[in-house]
């Protein structure tokens, strides 16, 4: 047995190895929400225009298209939730913030509190006071996974940010498909049918309006362009209640509302997948976003 | 059942001691999808003094890095493109519903094959030598040779307690063409009460009628190329001829209902199946197809390398440096952990 034991340490040991350097690495590599965050404080005497959301605003706007100084805030499965409490905690910091473009998405109004640890790690906030037991023994199972890992440990994308903003180089036409975006679809309403945050939501959604205004930063909401192969599987019901109360609010806070859902001005090789833009795209929907903000007529 | 059975046949006695019958029905190896186990075989087993078998133990750490191997990265990776090519079945061509059915057979076989391995490798670390439930299946030369290698439990037990007592081959070829329908019917039962499991039985007894009419469904006792590297021409042929009817019921099997496999093989038989497989199908796949596809023939080439023994890397490497061995036992945990994909619930445990 003590034999028997010995070696199977042995064999192990490597094992354990391994995974302390991999977690030694996981750990000090730089994430896009540390990257983001920190591009965000070194450039906050500039910033007067600050895009939050998930990853259709994250991949679809491209700071550099606007004619005020831009930052993307903006991260991928990022819920409302967290579009205020990142607004509210870097407020106090971006003294020329001007304007806050919110993305509101197919299934915005239903995601709670995604990537819970990432938002607690580098930006300090735990709302549920978790103790992320799980995720601090390991970042290589818990936090990340293992193919993700290896992602970050050989080829580490993340360092390319400018103004908060990589975008997707070219179009996968493998995820760019009426079937990839019946897909999609699905694994949305799955989410938005299990959810039971819509109503908590939309009225963070609209304290966060109420807290711009207050301080005189203009909220402009968008929708970003989606494919036809997402758009043409959407439930309606959803996308009407979306629209209806994106509306009630735009009426009584005067808000200025983009909808570029079902824009024509977009084509395949606009896209990266069936939801999110390229880069491409995303310089031709962000010059669009630019020239709704110049011609905007809400002046404080 | 079996237990009963044996008991009322008087092949066994009685089992007296509770804590020796506790841990023979509810051997946790077992519970779930485990090898139909019988009392003739397991009981005898825990009633021995057992001491700690270091070389049994480390075969059985072996058989269970293979059967997580089977499960977590060719199982879980062929479901995931059979998933997209059976649920969105009508968007593709007939050449990608054959892959699909093929990448299923895999997913199946290696699912429950893969958990098989599992449990015998855990039974073995505590000394037990549970009854082997696969035998290579898929390098079958008849449907008759395949039926001895796959689920071999089941398929013994349902010889035992059912084909035997209803008659076996005993009292000429009706007796034993009903006999067989019978059992494959009572097969295909098993599995659901739906139309789809039904007619899977129907068709591997109609695969089977041939040789059980002529008499030559003991012809492929020895497993096939024995002591020889590959197989002869004909043997492959009749491999290829096996695997390809096993893959035809296996869309009766994976299919929701009985129309939705009608409507599946008609795209198999359109003129779509002279197009390229698509790609797309992976669209959703952890893994890259390059990867999936190259992870998969790895796998047939070991199990074909070992398919001599109890199960493929029994004895694989056996005679490389000890570092080497390492390296490929290494290697096979790196992909458990970079290249197992999302986890899938093993397909047996809803049956």
């Amino acid at each position: 047995m003590k034999a028997f034991l010995n070696k199977l340490a042995l064999f192990i040991l490597p094992f354990l190895l391994l995974f302390l350097f991999i977690e030694y690495r996981l750990r000090t590599i730089k994430s896009s929400y540390e990257i983001k965050r920190d591009g965000l404080v070194a450039l906050q005497d500039s910033i007067q225009i600050l895009a939050v959301g998930n990853s259709h605003a994250g991949n679809g706007i491209d700071p550099m298209c606007f004619k005020l100084p831009a930052y993307n805030l903006a991260f991928g499965s990022q819920s409302i939730l967290y579009d205020k409490q990142l607004v509210l905690k870097y407020i106090p910091m971006l003294k020329k913030l001007k304007y806050v473009i919110i993305s509101i998405d197919y299934p915005s109004l239903y995601w709670g509190y995604e990537r819970e640890f990432f938002y607690y790690r580098y930006f300090g906030f735990n709302v549920n006071k978790r103790n992320f037991w799980k995720e601090r023994f390991s970042f290589f199972f818990n936090v990340y996974s293992p193919q993700v890992s290896l992602k970050y440990l050989f080829n580490h994308e993340n360092a390319k940010h400018t103004h908060g903003w990589a975008g997707q180089e070219s179009t996968d036409f493998l995820h760019l498909s009426e079937a990839a975006g019946k897909d999609r679809v699905a694994q949305l309403n799955n989410d938005i049918n299990h959810s039971k945050l819509h109503d908590f939501i939309s009225s963070e959604l609209e304290s966060l309006i109420v807290v711009l205004k207050q301080n005189k930063i203009t909220p402009i909401l968008i929708t970003s362009p989606c494919s036809k192969y997402f758009n043409n599987n959407l439930d309606k019901k959803i996308v009407d209640a979306n629209l209806s109360f994106i509306h009630q609010l735009q009426a009584k806070y005067n808000l200025i509302y983009f909808d570029a859902q079902h824009s024509s001005s977009f084509s395949d090789a606009d896209f990266f997948n069936v939801d999110h833009l390229n880069k491409q795209g995303a310089i031709k929907f962000s010059k669009q976003i630019d020239s709704v903000i110049s011609n905007s007529e809400v002046k404080y | 059942m079996s237990y009963v059975i044996d008991i009322y046949k008087n092949r066994i006695k009685p089992e007296k001691n509770f804590i020796s019958y506790s841990v023979f029905v509810s051997f946790f190896p077992l519970l779930v999808a485990g090898p139909i186990e019988r009392a003739t075989h397991l009981l005898p087993q825990i009633l021995k003094q057992r001491k700690f078998d270091s070389s049994k133990a480390i075969d059985g750490l072996r058989q269970i890095l293979w059967g997580v191997f089977k499960k977590v990265v060719i199982a879980d990776n062929c479901a995931e493109y059979a998933n997209a090519t059976f649920n969105h079945f009508t968007s593709f061509s007939g050449s990608t519903l054959i892959l699909g059915a093929v990448f299923f057979a895999f997913q199946i076989y290696c699912d429950f094959s893969g958990y098989s391995d599992i449990a015998l490798g855990t039974a073995r670390l505590f000394g037990i030598d549970l009854l082997r439930n696969f035998a290579f299946p898929y390098f079958s030369r008849d449907i008759a040779e395949f039926w001895r290698r796959w689920h071999i439990s089941l398929s013994s037990w349902f010889r035992d307690y059912l084909y035997i007592p209803l008659g076996g081959s005993k009292g000429g070829n009706w007796m034993k063409i009903r006999n067989t329908f019978i059992i494959f019917l009572v097969s295909g039962f098993w599995h659901g009460a739906n139309w789809t499991f039904l007619i899977w039985g129907f068709l591997n007894a109609l695969y089977i009628m041939p040789s059980i009419m002529f008499n030559t469904n003991r012809n492929h006792l020895d497993m096939v190329a024995q002591g020889r590297l590959l197989p002869t021409f004909k043997e492959s042929i009749n491999m290829m001829i096996t695997f390809s009817l096993t893959v035809f019921a296996w869309i009766f099997f994976r299919s929701v209902n009985v129309k939705q496999a009608f409507h599946f093989i008609s795209i198999v038989f359109s003129k779509s199946t002279f197009k390229l497989p698509e790609g797309r199908a992976f669209g959703g796949s952890t893994n890259h197809p390059f990867i999936i596809i190259s992870l998969l023939l790895v796998f047939i080439i070991i199990e074909w390398i070992g398919r001599e023994q109890q199960y493929a890397i029994a004895q694989f490497g056996k005679k490389w440096l000890l570092p080497i061995r390492w390296m490929f036992y290494y290697s096979i945990v790196f992909a458990i952990v970079f290249f197992g994909c999302k986890a899938q619930q093993f397909i047996y445990f809803q049956f």
